[in-house]
């Protein structure tokens, strides 16, 4: 297994804090879990700094060491820091799904004769780069929520039981989307299945009282997960 | 009544769910706009947004450099505090039909990204405060003519003393305050950000004829009355952002 290494160009200027920082950057108490930034596949493809346009403008790669400019170390520490926070993997969560939230509300409204042009522009979004987009942003969040066991990245009191986690779902045509190809029965499945989901959700909402909100089923009950644990740590 | 929607390139594809609900649901164009695009708005059109800092910053900048009507701009969010809360999906449609009758302007202090900068724009960022620049502009620039007439200094020790320095603070507000122009134009102070506007030209046209020479300057007499009127209108917003923060802390406790 390699771990690349973090360093910080601190130098003698390097206080505690900062030393506390880089000792996390490097794996921390909990050796071995990826917030270093692996580009070995076979164990984690990027971990929590890998393959981010921010990251990477602030690293500079030296062998097996990867230095991070000083400049950058506290807008990186803040990045690595804001991924943890579970308020902010909620934000993501309600952000990536919105726009199919809005199409499936607007599909449960529209009159009988508009709704199948209306579902077809819908599902030509699912036909362009969007999807990959999507599931590349999905798996962020799984990795961070609902990784393995051996791969968890929050601290314990944040964590997800295994229950928890197995309710950290996408909608169900999701994981289908990365495989689609260009092979037009393959993608007309795809279709039929996203096109099926969309309609079983278009009349099933939960709305909670307290905050006013309305989401589909399948999302509503992942941000009420979160929000859960999140009262429970306060 | 044309509505534009300023979103950015990371929001497109929630842009494009909500150009589908207007054009479907509630039979109107949406049009999307960016920083490239300039359109000439009716007093009437609806811009749209969403409550995100690095989207607001620019769609602000958008607003100010169109002249577009600030009354009518819309924020989208997930929470309550956005004109249009996204979260409660099933009313979106009412909440959109109720913004396009409302004309209000921005409550600054429920968006922490305008207030934030609001804040900012008085206090500094760690150097002098606003209003303490723009204090010694008219300290070096005002006294520069009686200096002159006292004939205490000569042109050079004069230019020295007042001039150079008066200058040096003039560029320093000028650039603090054109940055934060778009963020003050949607808070409400419009019509004081168009009255500095022409206070700053008139200074900056007479300030451009100086010349570092060995010669006295003759300052414009708009020049000093303007200077005057830009203090003035500074105060005012001051005094109206920190009321509305105090506003908003008595609330909160």
């Amino acid at each position: 297994m390699r771990i690349i290494k973090y360093q910080v160009r601190v130098g003698s200027e390097m206080n505690e804090f900062d030393k506390v920082k880089l000792r996390e950057f490097q794996g921390g108490a909990c050796s071995g879990h990826p917030i270093y930034y692996s580009e070995n596949p076979d164990i984690h493809q990027y971990g929590l700094l890998g393959n981010v346009s921010i990251v990477d403008a602030a690293i500079i790669k030296e062998n097996d060491t990867v230095l991070i400019k000083k400049d950058n170390f506290e807008q990186i520490w803040d990045y690595y820091w804001n991924q943890l926070e579970l308020d902010y993997q909620k934000k993501k969560i309600i952000d990536l799904f919105l726009p199919l939230t809005i199409d499936i509300q607007g599909l449960s409204e529209i009159e009988k004769e508009k709704k199948d042009s209306y579902l077809k522009e819908v599902l030509t979004e699912y036909n362009t780069d969007y999807p990959n987009k999507l599931s590349s942003e999905w798996k962020k969040v799984k990795e961070i929520l609902a990784p393995d066991d051996r791969m968890e990245v929050l601290g314990e009191a944040f964590r997800l039981t295994k229950q928890e986690k197995n309710k950290i779902q996408s909608p169900p045509f999701f994981e289908l989307l990365n495989d689609a190809g260009t092979e037009n029965k393959v993608k007309e499945f795809i279709e039929n299945k996203v096109k099926e989901f969309i309609e079983n959700n278009a009349q099933q909402y939960k709305t909670n009282s307290k905050d006013n909100t309305a989401l589909p089923v399948w999302l509503k009950d992942v941000v009420d997960l979160i929000d859960k644990k999140i009262k429970k740590i306060k | 009544m044309k509505n534009f929607l300023f979103a950015g390139n990371s929001f497109m594809p929630l842009a494009r769910s909500l150009e589908r609900y207007f054009r479907y649901l509630l039979n109107t164009e949406l049009k999307f706009i960016d920083d490239d695009i300039f359109v000439e708005p009716d007093k009437i059109d609806l811009l749209y947004t969403i409550n995100e800092s690095s989207v607001l910053q620019k769609c602000l900048s958008w607003i100010h450099k169109n002249k577009f009507n600030s009354n009518r701009l819309r924020i989208l969010g997930c929470d309550t505090h956005a004109d249009i809360n996204l979260l409660m999906v099933e009313t979106l449609g009412i909440q959109i039909e109720n913004s396009f009758v409302i004309s209000r302007r921005i409550d600054q202090s429920n968006f922490l990204f305008i207030s934030d900068r609001v804040k900012l724009f008085f206090k500094g960022h760690g150097e002098q405060s606003l209003l303490g620049c723009i204090g010694w502009v008219n300290y070096y620039l005002g006294n520069y003519p009686a200096m002159a007439k006292s004939n205490d200094y000569s042109p050079k020790e004069l230019n020295e003393t007042f001039l150079a320095p008066g200058i040096q603070n003039w560029e320093e507000f000028t650039r603090r305050f054109s940055k934060y122009v778009p963020i003050l134009y949607v808070s409400g102070w419009d019509k004081q950000v168009n009255e500095i506007e022409r206070c700053i030209k008139v200074v900056a046209e007479d300030i451009k004829r100086i010349e570092f020479s060995d010669s006295f300057h003759t300052f414009d007499s708009g020049t000093i009355k303007s200077l005057a009127e830009i203090t003035s209108f500074i105060e005012e917003m001051a005094f109206q952002a920190n009321r509305k923060q105090n506003e908003t802390y008595t609330a909160d406790h």
